[in-house]
């Protein structure tokens, strides 16, 4: 397998910056990639550059062919038909655009830098959608276009005369991902509402929602996009959940609908699954049947890696585990299925390059045709009389033709009275396109006749490289599925003695800690509290919890419940029982931190234990089960299902702040509640919502702040972060894929406004959650963009921030009016660097001297 | 639904005081109901969209499905309403484009203006001298799009849709040419 990564294949932002691809899509005759990005452009490049040095150092064919800028949105999915003919593309603007080869477009592209070397056009506008779209098939005959988005919908578009078919109601959430079955019976889509359908196609009735995969999965992701196998049997589903927060991506059989078989690995949710187009045989000697079929399956995940599966074996073919520094958008396998296309939201798209030896067992296209008509299903047939009603599309050869149109003077008020001199072309004559050229008319020649005939698939063999390279880069396992079987080896070899050779005797230490595959993992059921209005985790049979270089926390629930539920803590790989105790109810949450673990019960009560199982204070009751609960340093945080939130520090025995109630807040975000809630070592308690909106709660204030929000996202340029905290909030904002509400500014003040007002709001947030990386980054950030823009009141009381009182010496008392430190820095040291940013803009030059001067004086 | 394919000018560099001549030509996708309108606006002060003066405006209308070109003429600034320090040097002319009072296009060019001849352009006489000013218009334009709703939206699906009849040779699909493959550019 070769692995490249193409620097060149890339989308760009207004300051010229890679941005984010969304999608990837291979042409069927494999010479040509399609990527939708953030930056609303289709493009389409050349396959050979990407896969052969010669040709990309020979500059033939061009690497990109062509750039699409109709869309004012982000391109969510580029989709071509299967026969090649048309590319297909769906937007956040809420359209679906389909895009037809024009031999006699290309060349500079109006407006722009760029150069077209291929012309293609936009043949149809499909609006339909009320938000935007998200993902895109097309049916494996091309006889209907499928488009799913954000308004929940599915449309079903005729692949002949692209008119809008059907309008599949039934998801209560934003629809991210949609596949057809390769037989043509079903369609299937997978939501935000934590389901996925499987529609008939003959009379788009719901055949089944499948939701049990997805019972936890987090709707945080940008997609959910899913892929039916080739050879109908299986769909393997991304973003789903196994009890005890394992992301995997799931397989669901055909006809049962049932998901027996979990895709286990990924460190965060699985954004796209998507099949090798071509059937496997497990023995190449026997024939195509059910049992000796299987497929290959590649996934790419929120972890930035992506897995390739074969599914005759439990473990994958290929991890590439840091090909990626962001998500995984979306991939798209060559035809020939040799050839695997992978994007991200980092703005890079990687290839994996395959030898035909490597997919053991890959069969022709034919036979998968072959196997196919035992499900003896037909697509309909097109109804074939009568004429096209609806549209007549301009032919792609008529391109040349323009018609002229005269433009008639505005019936509306002038805004200057300076008419003296008439516009010529205002004589107020009716408009009319000129006759001849009318763009309706039929197309002048036949287009079969006159265009050059070269059948897809014909470049296809030649594409390999030479030399073939090791698979070693990648290591050809899954960590997650790994820890697991040692764990399980661990558990059944029961505690040796010598494991417990030099430990003193502990509560429980001796006790054999009961052994519970994964699998087996349930969901206990719990009356929900009738005050809920938080969600409560699901109860389940086993719950743990660990933090690195302290332990683990596990809570056991039997399934008989007259049994009482046990804890313990255990460290070690070999899971060694500390201590152990047994709960009055079951517990819903367990937090961990390097002081102290917790348990939060069923019935409100909340034990606190230190390491060596001592309760640190009696049992908590709290008014409401907790829906969350978090521990960092010394402090708990417990959010209950009624919204009220707790913090204490734990070694103080105190409370950080009186109990406060979320749920005020919650009521100006309709249809919103919390996905989490995390408290920092400082005492900085975190909520995130459905929003995308992360508030917390400030103590001095006494009132929640908000610290990062889809806001600023409409405008701001600052979209460069560290890593830290705050961008961890931010990256959840980002990926809770919520639009910024307000609409977009124009004028040049609005980029700067919202730049300027989203650092300022970094620069607080980073200070309330006392990271100094991060905060020092925003603030160089800030006063640069305050440089550039020149704006002098702003520098001058920043450096008045900074500087504090001119009569403050550095080792003078306690001042109480200012304090010269800020997340552990120096004010006064951060302003020298700030007043060197100043200093390098022409409006603040003076004024930064001045300053300095100052500086220099106080110092001295 | 509208792409604009190219924006001529039919006469740069010109004088000061003449019209301002466009060609442009643009793609539609669908037929639109309405007419386009056209606007041309004079920006001489960026800091005072109070002195912005609207050249022109027209309409344009019906417009068929393909490519479509109309020429435009606007007249010039009125020379009363620049402040005399604005008159030399950069301006920026816009040309709007809108569709049902929603603006869906802006494109943004950059005039130079100056005098004639080398002595005018050394010493530049105190008070203006329109007649003897050139201007020349930046052929980059700054090109800024905007989400708008053409025709009424979504409609509403019939309630048994019927599939549409097709002719054999006739649909959509049929207009469409073969696709050669990329790596023979």
């Amino acid at each position: 397998m070769r692995f490249t990564k193409p620097a060149w294949v890339q989308h760009q932002n207004e300051d010229k910056k890679r941005t984010t691809i969304c999608s990837v899509h291979v042409h069927p005759d494999c010479s040509r990639v399609a990527t939708g990005g953030l930056d609303t452009k289709v493009r389409i490049w050349a396959t050979k550059p990407i896969l052969k040095p010669e040709a990309e150092a020979e500059g033939r064919p061009p690497k990109l062919l062509c750039t699409l800028g109709t869309h004012v949105g982000p391109v969510m999915a580029v989709r071509w038909t299967n026969n090649g003919r048309w590319l297909a593309s769906g937007s956040d603007d809420s359209l679906v655009m389909i895009w037809d080869l024009d031999p006699n477009g290309g060349g500079k592209v109006w407006g722009s830098d760029e150069v077209n070397v291929e012309g293609w056009k936009a043949l149809k506008r499909l609006p339909g959608h009320s938000s935007d779209v998200v993902d895109l098939a097309w049916h494996p005959k091309d006889r209907y276009l499928a488009s799913v988005g954000l308004d929940n919908m599915v449309f079903i578009w005729c692949g002949v005369t692209l008119e809008r078919l059907h309008r599949l109601e039934g998801h209560q959430g934003f629809v991210k991902g949609v596949c057809w079955d390769p037989v043509g019976e079903y369609l299937a889509t997978q939501s935000d509402d934590r389901t996925v359908k499987v529609w008939r196609t003959t009379d788009w009735s719901e055949v089944r929602t499948i939701s049990k995969p997805f019972v936890d999965s987090p709707g945080s992701t940008w997609f959910r996009r899913l892929s039916w196998s080739p050879d109908g049997a299986h769909i393997t589903a991304s973003n789903a959940m196994n009890a005890g927060a394992v992301f995997i991506a799931t397989v669901i059989s055909r006809d049962s609908w049932q998901s027996d078989i979990s895709l286990v690995g990924h460190e965060n949710t699985v954004e796209a699954a998507c099949y090798n187009p071509h059937i496997f045989l497990r023995e190449t000697d026997k024939p195509v049947q059910t049992n000796n079929i299987c497929s290959v399956v590649a996934l790419g995940a929120g972890d930035g890696s992506v897995s390739v599966w074969q599914t005759k074996n439990p473990r994958p073919l290929v991890v590439g585990k840091e090909a990626f520094t962001h998500p995984i958008l979306d991939l798209s396998w060559s035809s020939d299925g040799l050839t695997l296309y992978a994007v991200s939201f980092d703005g890079t798209m990687a290839v994996f390059d395959f030898d035909r030896e490597e997919l053991e067992g890959i069969a022709p296209t034919s036979a998968q045709e072959g196997y196919l008509k035992k499900f003896g299903f037909s697509t309909p047939e097109l109804p074939a009389t009568g004429p096209l009603v609806h549209y007549t599309a301009p032919a792609a050869n008529t391109s040349q033709v323009v018609n002229q149109l005269v433009a008639r003077k505005g019936g509306k008020k002038r805004a200057q009275l300076n008419g003296s001199i008439p516009s010529a072309a205002t004589n107020g004559r009716p408009v009319t396109p000129t006759p001849a050229v009318n763009g309706t008319m039929a197309p002048a020649h036949d287009p079969f006749s006159s265009a050059p005939l070269l059948m897809p698939g014909s470049a296809a063999p030649d594409m390999r490289f030479p030399s073939p390279s090791p698979m070693g880069r990648f290591g050809a396992s899954m960590d997650v599925e790994e820890r697991e079987r040692k764990r399980r080896r661990t558990d059944s070899d029961g505690p040796s003695s010598s494991a417990f050779g030099g430990v003193a005797r502990t509560l429980g230490g001796d006790r054999p800690r009961p052994v519970v595959a994964p699998g087996a993992k349930r969901e206990v059921s719990v009356p929900q509290p009738p005050a809920a209005t938080l969600p409560l985790p699901k109860l389940q049979t086993v719950l743990s919890i660990s933090e690195p270089g302290v332990g683990e926390l596990e809570a056991l629930h039997p399934e008989d419940s007259s049994k009482p539920a046990e804890l313990a803590f255990m460290t070690g790989a070999a899971r060694q029982v500390h201590w152990m105790d047994y709960l009055p109810s079951p517990a819903l949450g367990l937090a961990i931190s390097k002081e102290f673990v917790a348990a939060g019960m069923v019935d409100g009560g909340v034990n606190v234990y230190s390491l060596t199982g001592r309760r640190l204070m009696p049992t908590l009751q709290l008014a409401a089960p907790c829906s969350w609960i978090a521990a960092s340093g010394s402090y708990l945080l417990v959010l209950t299902c009624t919204g009220m939130l707790y913090l204490w520090n734990i070694v103080e025995q105190k409370s950080a702040f009186a109990p406060h109630s979320i749920m005020p807040v919650l009521a100006n975000y309709p249809g919103t509640t919390v996905v989490d809630a995390l408290v920092r070592d400082n005492g900085v308690a975190v909520v995130n919502l459905t929003s995308g909106v992360s508030l917390s709660y400030d103590a001095a204030l006494q009132v929640w702040t908000r610290v990062a929000e889809p806001w600023w996202s409409a405008g701001s340029a600052a979209l460069d972060r560290l890593r830290g905290p705050v961008s961890e909030l931010e990256r959840y904002t980002a990926a809770s894929g919520v639009e910024a509400k307000g609409g977009r500014g124009e004028g040049k003040w609005w980029s700067a406004a919202m730049t300027l007002g989203h650092l300022e709001t970094r620069i607080h947030a980073a200070r309330a959650l006392d990271s100094q990386l991060e905060w020092k980054g925003a603030m160089m950030a800030y006063a640069r963009r305050i440089a550039d823009e020149g704006l002098m009141n702003k520098a001058d009381e920043l450096a008045h921030e900074l500087c504090g009182p001119i009569y403050w010496r550095p080792g003078a008392e306690k001042d109480k009016e200012w304090e010269p430190m800020v997340v552990g820095l120096e004010k006064r040291q951060v302003l020298t660097e700030v007043l060197g940013v100043f200093a390098s803009s022409q409006a603040l030059a003076k004024m930064a001297a001045d300053w300095q001067e100052l500086l220099k004086r106080l110092t001295a | 639904m509208i792409t604009i394919r190219s924006v001529e000018f039919l006469n740069n560099p010109a004088r000061f005081l003449d019209p301002y001549r466009f060609k442009v030509t643009f793609d539609c996708v669908a037929p639109l109901k309405d007419d386009l309108e056209w606007k041309l606006i004079f920006v001489s002060s960026p800091g005072r969209t109070d002195l912005d003066q609207e050249l022109d405006d027209c309409l344009v209308g019906p417009v068929p499905v393909g490519i479509n070109s109309f020429e435009f003429q606007g007249a010039p600034p009125d020379t009363r309403t620049i402040p005399p320090n604005d008159v030399l040097g950069v301006a920026a002319l816009i040309l709007t484009g809108s569709y049902n009072d929603q603006e869906f296009v802006r494109i943004g060019y950059y005039q130079n203006t100056e005098y004639d001849n080398p002595e005018m352009k050394e010493n530049p006489p105190a008070s203006i001298v329109f007649d003897r000013l050139t201007r020349e218009l930046n052929d980059k334009p700054r090109v800024t799009r905007f989400h708008i709703k053409w025709d009424g939206g979504p409609t509403a699906l019939p309630a048994q849709p019927a599939p549409a009849p097709i002719a054999n040779g006739t649909n959509v699909a049929a207009t469409s040419v073969a696709v050669p493959s990329a790596d023979a550019l």
